[in-house]
């Protein structure tokens, strides 16, 4: 207290009255403290004794002259008036610090932004922490994130006790009529305990009681915010009205909207529909409604049960299950995941990683701004002995300095702000599959609280730089100033700043070669089919009004020959899923297969789709005409599904089946290249087809090869489908080239964020150098004249000082070398097909880098090496 | 005498230092607790308030440096001692000759009109 005191005294008493008075004031303060026992004694005294310290200060400072008073007084506003007008003398300075600063804040701010709003804060529900999810765990598939049979909802519901609720969902697809023919909704299907699990109320109207779940019909509908916003105008009058649904164009009654926040939980749903209660079932259906696994789950775990409480609850149930069913249910095991984890899971590294790499061109801009403050710190170094010498006091000096450096920082700190939460804003709207929630609709305090405090340490930074530099007595700087003003440390502090600068470029340069790398490598890897020329539309058919199988197949030859028919379209074919965008898969089993339990992709296809999408067969023969329906079942297998599990003998003439040991077998008629159908980065599966025209199929995509623009096809693919029947909305209109591209979109868009940060760093760092060095230069021209009057020749000099760019700039490779090869493994987890100690990408970053250092001191060097030596011996 | 009649009236604090240095020397914080005292605790001078009224006084003639004692009860710098100047005596006298009268004045009006109405 009494050293607090003390500071304080000194730092708000005149000076003269702290020479007169200082000791004395201090000393008895020390005694009253000692003598006033209790420690609130004590404490009421501290703020006593500083009140009236204040006061006193006020006072002796109204009652000096003016002209002593103008040295001592300090008023906020002045600093900031003096601050602005020196701000506007040296524009370039300020802008380059301004610009600076909003680069690595702005990119602070958005980053942070997307990662408060995805990992930081709470799910949208209530007491998100106890919600899971529950997955069945197939141990004989391998299948870790599978769904629930309605028999197995049923045991875990009755049986647990760890879980307060537990609801079931699905996701569907429903067609909503406009007057274009129609649009297609995300439609999550719900269990009556879904609304009470989540714990989410209605922003208008209510959510499905018990009474919509029953009867057969369930004629009522929630919508999304979204929906309700777009579709119906934010209607609030439309709780209670019907509006048709479906093909058959059902009337149901709205009796809810949703929050804006709410986003269902695995698909943005668009609106959401009561579904049948999951209830036991009748002997003879039980075995179906044991093999048939169609519910995703979620529930509520009870507040003093942990995850591993409600894991280890679930599992003992699903081990009786298993003993007690053991045709339907042996290897079903549960997994237990919190519905955070579920839903942020894949997006959280490469959220953290982006945010490191923000932090490191933060860094980059600090450490540059730390140098420009030091040069002109020495600039200014006369004034500063000068103010000092006329009385003004350290504190005085930094006050100032604070200031100067807030009317720019300040400002920026606040532009940053905004300025990167429309950036993010812009990319994740963009490109909605790169986030897995809603960003929400403005920055949040956190995102201002993080980026301020950022701007305020930046600012303490900057101001006091200079002032901790200040510790020579007057006539050194005054004779100094301005000449030769760089001491041996300040030119070791700079030298330390450009090492750390060329380190940090470094870690950025290298990532990005290694992210733009592996985008490289995935672009060139043949994908095993030509996506150029082709357009896809996906079709749902309407159950209702295409009942039979029979109808079916005349709708898709139907749509087939009017595609077919479509200006420029040389080939059509059916497809049941495009080319890299499956997953899962199902158990193969035949009686000469060489492993058993192992999973391939199933797919329906006809002949056409090959020959659109130009997958040649390896051998036996194509689909044809003569493979009817009702004829022998046909099946053509990829070459990787020939090597897993017809490694030894040629899969011509086998039989094969998948899904249960006793399905109907189909012959293998032909084998196909491989096809990345599993996505961009993982190998091609192992896939079975099987013929189109022998199986039932309600959703599949239509794809035509064509010769002429791709985009005003799409245009005629719709018109053709809707001339066969007016009704079906394509849900899905895209050429295969945007498809796949959409596919890439992460990998796209984290190295486009990458090399934006590795260039603004590099950016960064190299005008770092350079201005280490020209400032260094100039403050060195007397030795650089001595020495070329002395006889070095300008080449020598250039030389020499090249070579000291080249040290420091070297230093700082190695430093960031290692630091990168400490980084590989997180690195490593987002990049596919090099490793994360790449050579190319290693040696390549430090040659440019040290390239661009020895250029961005060489510039420099041959000003100052062009002067002319007398002239500037002169000078002094 | 005509010159002591400009520092008259002495704003509250510096007349209540003048009279705790009426008797003996004192330092700062035992002119401090001695005000306390005489007051009933009513006047609490903040320390930093007391050396800049003593500053005053001195510049005034009224107070000056009485020399630094070293403490008789507890190790520790010495301390500065202050007294009255002669000046100071007859303007605290000039000063408390003033607030009689005030009182006076006072009691006749506020008391006596009391009485009255």
């Amino acid at each position: 207290m009494v050293r607090v005191y003390s500071w304080l005294a000194r730092l708000l008493l005149p000076r003269n009255m702290w020479r007169d008075a200082g000791n004395p004031l201090v000393h008895a303060f020390e005694d009253r403290l000692r003598e006033s026992g209790s420690t609130s004694g004590r404490l009421w005294l501290f703020v006593h004794e500083v009140t009236s310290l204040l006061i006193t200060a006020a006072r002796e400072v109204a009652a000096m002259p003016r002209m002593s008073r103008l040295r001592w007084t300090w008023r906020p506003q002045d600093d900031v008036v003096r601050a602005l007008r020196t701000a506007g003398r040296t524009p370039v300075f300020t802008l380059t610090v301004a610009a600076t600063l909003l680069l690595g804040l702005g990119s602070l701010a958005g980053a942070f932004h997307v990662i408060d709003a995805v990992l930081l804060r709470p799910l949208p529900y209530a007491q998100p922490d106890e919600l899971v999810r529950l997955f069945e765990y197939n141990v004989r598939e391998g299948i870790a994130d599978g769904r629930l049979s309605s028999a197995d909802y049923v045991e875990f519901q009755e049986n647990n006790e760890t879980l307060t609720g537990l609801a079931a969902f699905a996701n569907s697809v429903l067609t909503m009529p406009t007057d274009d023919g129609g649009v297609l909704l995300q439609t999550e299907l719900v269990t009556p305990d879904y609304f009470k699990t989540l714990g989410v109320p209605t922003l208008h109207g209510t959510w499905f009681t018990e009474d919509h779940f029953d009867g057969d019909k369930r004629p009522f509908v929630v919508l999304s915010h979204n929906l309700w916003q777009t579709a119906f105008g934010a209607d609030t009058t439309i709780i209670g009205r019907s509006i048709p649904l479906g093909d058959d164009r059902e009337m149901r009654e709205v009796v809810g909207v949703m929050p804006a926040s709410f986003r269902g939980i695995d698909a943005s749903p668009d609106i959401w529909l009561p579904w049948g209660r999951i209830e036991r079932m009748g002997s003879e259906e039980s075995s179906l409604w044991r093999r048939m696994h169609p519910l995703s789950v979620v529930a509520r775990r009870s507040a003093d049960a942990s995850l591993d409480d409600v894991q280890r609850d679930l599992m003992l149930i699903a081990q009786r299950l298993e003993q007690e069913y053991p045709e339907e249910n042996a290897g079903h095991l549960i997994r237990v995941r919190s519905l955070f984890e579920v839903i942020t899971g894949n997006v959280a590294a490469g959220l953290w990683l982006l945010f490191g790499a923000v932090g490191l061109v933060m860094l980059a801009a600090i450490s540059n701004l730390a140098h420009v403050v030091v040069a002109r710190g020495i600039e200014r170094s006369r004034e500063f002995a000068v103010r000092l010498a006329l009385g003004a006091g350290r504190v005085r000096l930094a006050l100032q300095l604070g200031a100067e450096a807030a009317v720019i920082a300040i400002p920026a700190a606040l532009a940053a702000v905004p300025a990167g939460y429309f950036l993010a804003n812009w990319l994740v709207t963009r490109e909605a599959q790169l986030v897995p929630r809603s960003v929400g609709t403005s920055p949040s305090p956190a995102t201002f609280g993080l980026v301020l405090t950022c701007g305020l340490f930046v600012t303490g930074v900057l101001a006091l730089t200079p002032v901790v530099r200040r510790h020579m007595p007057l006539e050194t700087s005054l004779r100094k100033a301005g000449v030769a003003g760089m001491g041996r440390r300040t030119h070791r502090l700079q030298n330390a700043l450009v090492a750390a600068q060329v380190a940090i470029a470094l870690i950025l340069f290298i990532s990005a070669g290694l992210v733009t790398r592996s985008y490289h490598v995935l672009n060139t890897e043949d994908p095993g089919f030509d996506a150029e020329g082709v357009v896809a539309a996906e079709v749902i058919i309407p159950l209702s009004r295409y009942s039979t199988a029979t109808a079916r197949r005349g709708l898709i030859f139907e749509l087939q020959e009017a595609v077919g028919r479509v200006p420029g379209m040389n080939a059509v074919g059916v497809t049941s899923s495009l080319p890299l965008s499956t997953g899962g898969g199902v158990v193969v089993y035949g009686p000469d297969i060489a492993v058993t339990g192992r999973q391939a992709e199933v797919m329906n296809v006809d002949a056409g789709s090959f020959e659109v999408l130009q997958i040649p067969l390896i051998s036996g023969r194509p689909f044809t005409s003569a493979d009817r329906h009702d004829g022998p079942r046909v099946a053509i297998i990829n070459r990787t599904f020939a090597r897993t599990f017809f490694p030894d003998i040629s899969p011509l003439g086998q039989t094969v089946t998948w899904g249960s040991p006793d399905a109907a077998p189909f012959t293998v008629v032909g084998v196909a290249a491989d096809v990345k159908q599993a996505g961009p980065i993982a190998p091609a599966p192992p896939i079975l087809y099987m013929n189109a025209e022998q199986s039932s199929q309600l959703a599949f995509y239509l794809v035509g090869r064509t010769s002429l623009d791709e985009t005003e096809q799409l245009v005629l693919v719709r018109e053709a489908i809707q001339r066969v029947d007016p009704a079906l909305v394509p849900w899905q209109l895209t050429t295969l080239e945007e498809a796949v591209a959409a596919t890439f979109t992460r990998q796209r868009m984290s190295m486009a964020v990458i090399i934006v940060l590795a260039l603004i760093t590099v950016t960064v760092s190299v005008i770092g150098v350079y201005g280490v060095f020209t400032h260094q230069l100039a403050t060195r021209r007397r030795e650089i004249g001595l020495r070329m009057a002395l006889g070095a020749t300008a080449h020598r000099v250039r030389t020499a000082i090249v070579r000291d760019a080249l040290i420091y700039a070297g230093g700082g490779i190695a430093v960031g070398l290692a630091a990168t090869a400490l980084l590989a493994p997180f690195v490593g987890s987002v990049i596919h097909g090099i490793a994360p100690i790449d050579p190319w990408s290693f040696s390549v970053a430090s040659m440019v880098l040290l390239g661009l250092s020895a250029l961005a001191a060489w510039i420099p060097a041959r000003r100052s090496s062009a002067a002319d030596p007398s002239a500037v011996l002169r000078q002094d | 005498m005509r010159d002591l009649l400009r520092h008259l009236p002495l704003p509250p604090q510096h007349f209540e230092i003048l009279l705790s240095l009426a008797d003996r020397p004192q330092h700062g914080y035992g002119m401090v607790k001695d005000i306390r005292e005489r007051t009933g605790g009513t006047v609490n001078l903040g320390l930093s308030s007391l050396y800049a009224a003593i500053r005053r006084l001195i510049r005034d003639g009224l107070v000056e440096e009485a020399g630094e004692q070293p403490r008789d009860e507890s190790a520790g710098p010495p301390r500065r001692y202050y007294r009255l100047t002669a000046d100071g005596r007859a303007v605290a006298r000039l000063e408390a000759e003033r607030a009689q009268q005030v009182a006076r004045t006072a009691r006749e009006r506020l008391l006596d009109r009391g009485r009255a109405g």
